[in-house]
Order: structure tokens, then C-alpha cells, then sequence
């Protein structure tokens, strides 16, 4: 993708005034669909206004949109006609691709749950760089057993994104969470500064006295 | 809704540009069935709807609900805009009949919910939103606003004048030339300006 | 003294943000006379919402009318062996006191973790001031991105919190419930692990070392795990019997990375939030002992 240049800029600035004759209008909306580097300059020029007149969202601003989306994520695809693939694989970024991964910065010890419910959106494409960034996945056949993995059906999946389907991966990554987040986050964060961890009975004691380091 | 509302929902009003075409060109895109259009019409307007909202519901999570709900309404509703009236003035409506019938619908827990509209201006009602447990955003709105009270009072005079008058007055780039006694092609580059000028401060911000 | 994360009692909302998407969580958690629990709900997307209470968690998610439920064994023995943090980082990380910041309307003391060499990713903290919780995290990569952010937007620390305040918001009536297997060893085998990474990137150690069953798993799994004090890599080995599912080479997940291949038949999995290069690394120097 071309570098956005000034004029379009220009042409942002005018279209969310509703200054833009149709054709030029049309035109943007059509780059808009492509250009992210141009949707984000038209979200924050809608910030500025949303900030001046003292409509801003608190504490987010975007949270209504985020919802939202979110919602409209959750709604039947039958209503739209079929996205081109790779629409979709464009929009996969904004939207599904959840990193598989416990949440352990807010002092919340990794589970098993955590894992599986940052799966709920990922669905999988292959990356840029020809990594395979996958998972998507079902519970398959009876529900009334114990799982086969963790992995919950996506809702967007499509046949042709579960290609890759990894679901043993999604299994090493709740495993490797129940060890990884005693260290990864939390804990070492709040060791870090000498506070005792008490879900890390094994652990040492701090630490590391940051007292005793350069300060910049 | 003020002048905002005027000039929005009544594009005949404007001579040039600002015909609506922007919301048009939105709209048929969202027929077509794409969903980034619809998500720029939300960031265009969710912080104008939930303001109307708030008028009617005045508990801050449920106003948002209600938006929200309103939101998704307008979306399954696309296919049937004809563009008879401007887009947002069908939001608009969109929204008082979702908040309206909410205000029904709760009548049944009234506990959750506090109906006066005999005092729609209520100034604090966005900032309400701050008791929210619906959070976040990297930067979040405080530093947001200041950042941008900053960069707004560093403009240049013509530039802070043009984009004020825009976004607080809701003129039309043809009223604003008319105003600041300027061709209208001067008004949309200082608007432009402004912008530019604010975002380079926001830009990171948002990162 | 200060408190630990743990021991408090707060609430808040955080935000999670990693590959330019960003999920928004609300946070209880109680502490009372050291039982913990905490609640757990997004706030956008799907609904899900998870219940801790000390060592069992489940998590609901209304729109597949599931609970997916974990007992969670306070750290297992194997864990004993998780490293020390103190003198093992310093050859690995530079850590530094930056400046004091916001965040959440509290005072955060910045502080930088600095890999030493490419072969992890930096962390940068904001902590807090008054409980040193970590109100903002972040996980930089080795080209200086940020591959992974949590923020808390909002952070009220409190005395006490109503024991109601955990319960689920959701009903969860009718709702299937899924059990994870529950033995980290198989029975009547010993639980013993023959196989080492030979070339470890400076600083990682073995840490933990399972065999059992995993979810999914027909046979046992062989789980290795490698940590500097601040990274972790698990390493999984699979039974020759169990059939292959992933392909050969990297997989990337936001700031965690997997590498897999084939090694004497067995299909060798290294993961962890690290660098590509790590894992490889890692996983490509496998020996059976």
C-alpha cells in the first residue's frame, strides 16, 4: 500500500464534515475499506470533535464502537453476503485474532478457562510472513463428555479457516499457561518490586530490591 | 439537538458539500453488505446518539446499552434506508424509539432506572459515564481532552476559529466562509490544518 | 509492607490489548483471611465470564451454554523447582527504575526489564506506587515493539468486598459442563521425562518436567519446562503413537511463539512468550537422555 499522502488527509477531514461531493465520497469510502493507516486518522479526527463538544465516552472513547462490533461479530453472517477472502483475512487482524493466552497481568493466575475463552475469536489465517497463525477450532461431536481440547467453536470459523486447526497447540498453550503465568506476569511483576506472591509458595523471597538499582 | 441537529438532519440546508453524500456513500456500502462502512458511521455518530440517548436514559450503562441496541437496529434496518431523509436523522430516529421503548420495557423494573425528562441538559451527564465499569482504552478520554485542549489552544487564530466553529457551532463550511468572510476552500484547508495539527499531538497518544 | 497482588482486595477494569485488538475486562477480587476469589467478565465480545475460588475456576461462556471447569491444584510439586528470581535475572535482564507515571488515576512507579540479548522480550511496568500491582504491563519485542499490553483503566482498592460480588451473573442452569482431565502423571508409569533441550539460549533452566495426560492427548505427553526467571518455554514431546496434527515449523500467537518438528519420530513442540528464534532453539536441540 502506497504511503498516505496529504490530500487524502485532506479528503478525511472533509468527509466526516459530509463536505465531500458523492464521487469523491464514494471513492474514499472504497479506500477506507483498504487504507487502516486512513480509518485510524478518521477515528481520531472523530475524537477531536467528540472532545470538543464534550461528548467524549468515558473512560474510553471507543467503547461504544467496540461493543458494537463486537455485537455485530456475534450476528448470523447469513444476513451479508460472503466477504471475499481476503476481506476477511484483512479484517481477521482487527477483529479474531485473539492471542491464546491467560491473563495474568491483572493478578489473575492463568487457568485453563482463560485460555479457553481468548479462543472464543480466534479464527486463523496465514500470516504475512507465512507463519501459520491459526487456531480455530470445535468441541467436537457429544458435548457430554470430557472435551477433546479446549478449543470452542468460533463462530466465524469457516471451513476454510479451520484448515489448520491446531487444537493441539491450543492444549500445549493452556498447559504451558499454569507455569508460565506464575512467572510470566503478575508474579514477577509484583516480585519484582518485593512483594510476596502468595499463590507462589515456592518461590523466593523478593527478589529483586529495586532500591539497590541504578535509577535513571 | 441544537444546531448540530440542523445542520446533520437537514442537508438541504447546506448549499454546498455537506449533502450528506458522505453518509450516503456510507450507507450503500453497508447495504452491500460491508460492515467497516457501518463501523465508520459509528464512529461517526455513537458519541452524538449516546448524547441523545442520555436524555431519555439517564443511568449511564444503560444508555449505552440502549445506543448499542440502537446501533444494531440501524444496521439490520440498512437495507431498507432509501435516503428519503438524511442518514442521521434516521439514526436519530432509530434511537428515541430503542430508547423510548426501553423506557417501556423498564417501566416493569423501575428500580433500574431513572426517567426525567423534564431536565434533558444535564451537563454531567457524559461524565457519569466516568462511574462506568466499561473502561478503557489505551489512553484514556481525561488525557485524550487535555492533550487536545493543549493543541487547540496552540493553533494559530484562524485555524482554532475554523474548527471550533465546525465542531462546537456544527456550521457548514459554507456558513463558517460566510463567518470568518473567506472562500470555502480556505475553511475546509484550516479545518484540515486544525486537524492535522491536533493529531500529530493525539496520534501518539493512540498508538 | 507491602501488599501482594494477591492478598488485596479490589476491583477494576482492565484492558488487553495484543495484535491491534483490544478486550476489555472487569475485575473483582477478594481476599478474605487469605481465601481468594475473583471474578472475571468481558466486557465486550462474547459474553464470558470466569469464577476463581481458591483452586477451582470456571468459566462461562452463556452464548455456548458451557462451563469449562478447572480444579487448580495450588502449584503442584513440580513447581518447586520454578527459579529464583534474584541473581539468575541479572545476567539476562537490565532492570531499571524510570520515571513515576497515571495510570488508573494512581501513581505508577515505571520500570524497565531489558533483555540483555535477542533471545527474550522486555517488559516494562508500571506499578503501583502505594501496592506495587502492576496497574499497566507491557511485553516489547526484540525490535522494540509492543507485542502485548494490559492496562488497568480503573483500580479501586478496598478493604473488603461482599462475598455476593463473586457469584456469576450468569445462570448457568442447563449448561454443559466440561471437566479437563486431571492427572499431570498416568497411572502406573513412572512419571519420569528422558528428554533434555541440549542447547539452551543463556540464563534458561529446566524448571518442571511432566509426563501425563493432556486435554486431547490418547497417550502421555512429555511437558518440559524452561524458564530464565522472567521467560518460559514448555517444551511438549509427544508419544511416536500419537498421530501428528501440527506441521513443521513457527507458529505465532501475539507475543508467544511455538516452533514444532519431527525429532526420532516424535513431534516436538516448544511455546512460550519468547521470540521465534528461542523456541527453535529450544525445540531443535531436543536430546532423549
Amino acid at each position: 500500500m502506497t504511503a498516505m499522502t496529504e490530500p487524502v488527509h485532506d479528503q478525511l477531514s472533509a468527509f466526516i464534515d459530509d463536505e465531500l461531493s458523492e464521487e469523491e465520497s464514494a471513492f474514499l469510502v472504497r479506500r477506507l475499506e483498504r487504507d487502516t493507516a486512513a480509518r485510524e486518522r478518521l477515528i481520531r479526527y472523530s475524537i477531536i470533535g467528540a472532545a470538543l463538544r464534550g461528548e467524549l465516552l468515558q473512560p474510553d472513547p471507543l467503547i461504544l464502537r467496540r461493543r458494537i462490533q463486537a455485537a455485530l461479530d456475534g450476528a448470523p453472517k447469513a444476513a451479508l453476503p460472503a466477504q471475499p477472502a481476503a476481506r476477511a483475512a484483512r479484517l481477521a487482524p482487527l477483529r479474531n485474532r485473539r492471542l491464546v493466552r491467560p491473563l495474568a497481568g491483572a493478578g489473575i493466575a492463568a487457568t485453563v478457562a482463560v485460555a479457553a475463552i481468548g479462543l472464543l475469536r480466534y479464527t486463523g489465517d496465514t500470516g504475512a510472513d507465512g507463519t501459520v497463525t491459526a487456531p480455530a477450532g470445535a468441541l467436537t461431536a457429544s458435548q457430554w463428555r470430557e472435551p477433546e481440547s479446549y478449543v470452542v467453536p468460533a463462530q466465524d470459523a469457516t471451513p476454510r479457516e479451520r484448515r489448520e486447526l491446531p487444537i493441539r497447540l491450543t492444549n500445549y498453550l493452556v498447559q504451558h499457561g499454569q507455569y508460565a503465568s506464575h512467572l510470566n506476569r503478575t508474579a514477577v511483576h509484583s516480585n519484582v518490586i518485593s512483594v510476596n506472591h502468595t499463590e507462589m509458595p515456592a518461590a523466593p523471597e523478593p527478589v529483586i530490591d529495586l532500591e539497590e538499582e541504578p535509577v535513571q | 439537538m441544537g444546531s448540530t441537529k440542523k445542520h446533520l438532519a437537514d442537508p438541504g440546508a447546506r448549499p454546498q458539500g455537506g449533502s450528506g453524500s458522505s453518509d450516503l456513500a456510507l450507507i450503500k456500502r453497508v447495504q452491500q453488505g460491508d460492515r467497516s462502512a457501518f463501523d465508520l458511521l459509528v464512529i461517526k455518530y455513537q458519541h452524538k446518539i449516546l448524547k441523545l440517548v442520555m436524555r431519555y436514559v439517564r443511568d449511564p450503562s444503560e444508555a449505552l446499552d440502549v445506543t448499542q441496541e440502537a446501533f444494531l437496529k440501524a444496521y439490520r434496518a440498512a437495507p431498507s434506508f432509501r435516503g428519503d431523509s438524511a442518514f442521521y436523522t434516521w439514526l436519530y430516529r432509530i434511537a428515541i424509539n430503542t430508547a423510548k421503548n426501553y423506557l417501556v420495557a423498564a417501566g416493569r423494573r423501575p428500580s433500574h432506572f431513572n426517567l426525567d425528562l423534564q431536565d434533558p441538559e444535564q451537563q454531567d451527564l457524559l461524565s457519569d459515564l466516568r462511574e462506568l465499569d466499561t473502561p478503557e482504552g489505551i489512553a484514556q478520554s481525561d488525557d485524550i481532552r487535555e492533550v487536545i485542549t493543549k493543541a487547540i489552544a496552540d493553533l494559530p487564530e484562524e485555524l482554532r476559529t475554523a474548527i471550533l466553529l465546525r465542531e462546537i457551532e456544527g456550521m457548514s463550511y459554507e456558513e463558517i466562509a460566510q463567518t470568518m468572510e473567506c472562500p470555502v476552500g480556505t475553511v475546509r484547508s484550516r479545518i484540515f490544518r486544525a486537524r492535522e495539527a491536533i493529531d500529530k499531538r493525539l496520534g501518539p497518544l493512540l498508538q | 509492607m507491602t501488599r501482594a497482588v494477591e492478598e488485596l482486595n479490589y476491583q477494576g477494569t482492565f484492558v488487553h490489548v495484543r495484535d491491534g485488538t483490544t478486550e476489555t475486562l472487569q475485575i473483582i477480587h477478594r481476599n478474605e483471611g487469605g481465601r481468594v476469589a475473583e471474578r472475571i467478565l468481558a466486557l465486550d465480545g462474547a459474553m464470558r465470564e470466569i469464577i476463581r475460588r481458591e483452586d477451582e475456576v470456571q468459566c462461562i461462556l452463556p452464548d455456548h451454554r458451557i462451563v469449562l471447569l478447572e480444579q487448580r491444584k495450588e502449584l503442584n510439586p513440580l513447581a518447586s523447582a520454578l527459579p529464583s528470581y534474584d541473581a539468575e535475572l541479572e545476567p539476562n535482564y537490565e532492570i531499571a527504575l524510570q520515571a513515576t507515571a497515571r495510570v488508573a488515576k494512581r501513581r505508577a512507579q515505571v520500570v524497565a526489564i531489558q533483555p540483555r540479548d535477542e533471545f527474550r522480550y522486555g517488559y516494562r511496568l508500571w506499578l503501583d506506587e502505594e501496592t506495587a500491582m502492576p496497574l499497566k504491563t507491557q511485553v516489547v519485542d526484540e525490535r522494540g515493539t509492543i507485542v502485548e499490553q494490559i492496562v488497568f483503566t480503573n483500580l479501586d482498592i478496598v478493604d473488603f468486598i461482599r462475598p455476593e460480588a463473586i457469584e456469576p451473573t450468569t445462570k448457568t442452569e442447563g449448561f454443559t459442563w466440561y471437566r479437563p482431565p486431571t492427572s499431570t502423571s498416568v497411572e502406573g508409569e513412572p512419571a519420569e521425562v528422558s528428554w533434555r533441550a541440549a542447547q539452551l539460549p543463556g540464563g534458561f533452566r529446566l524448571s518442571a518436567a511432566t509426563r501425563g495426560l493432556i486435554a486431547g492427548s490418547e497417550y502421555p505427553v512429555e511437558h518440559l519446562v524452561y524458564s530464565d526467571g522472567l521467560a518460559t518455554v514448555s517444551v511438549f514431546i509427544e508419544d511416536p503413537k500419537t498421530k501428528a496434527e501440527l506441521t513443521e515449523g513457527f507458529v505465532k500467537m501475539g507475543s508467544t511463539n511455538a516452533f514444532s518438528l519431527m525429532l526420532r519420530g516424535r513431534r516436538v513442540t516448544a511455546i512460550g512468550e519468547v521470540p521465534q528464534q528461542t523456541v527453535r532453539t529450544i525445540a531443535s536441540s531436543l536430546t532423549a537422555e
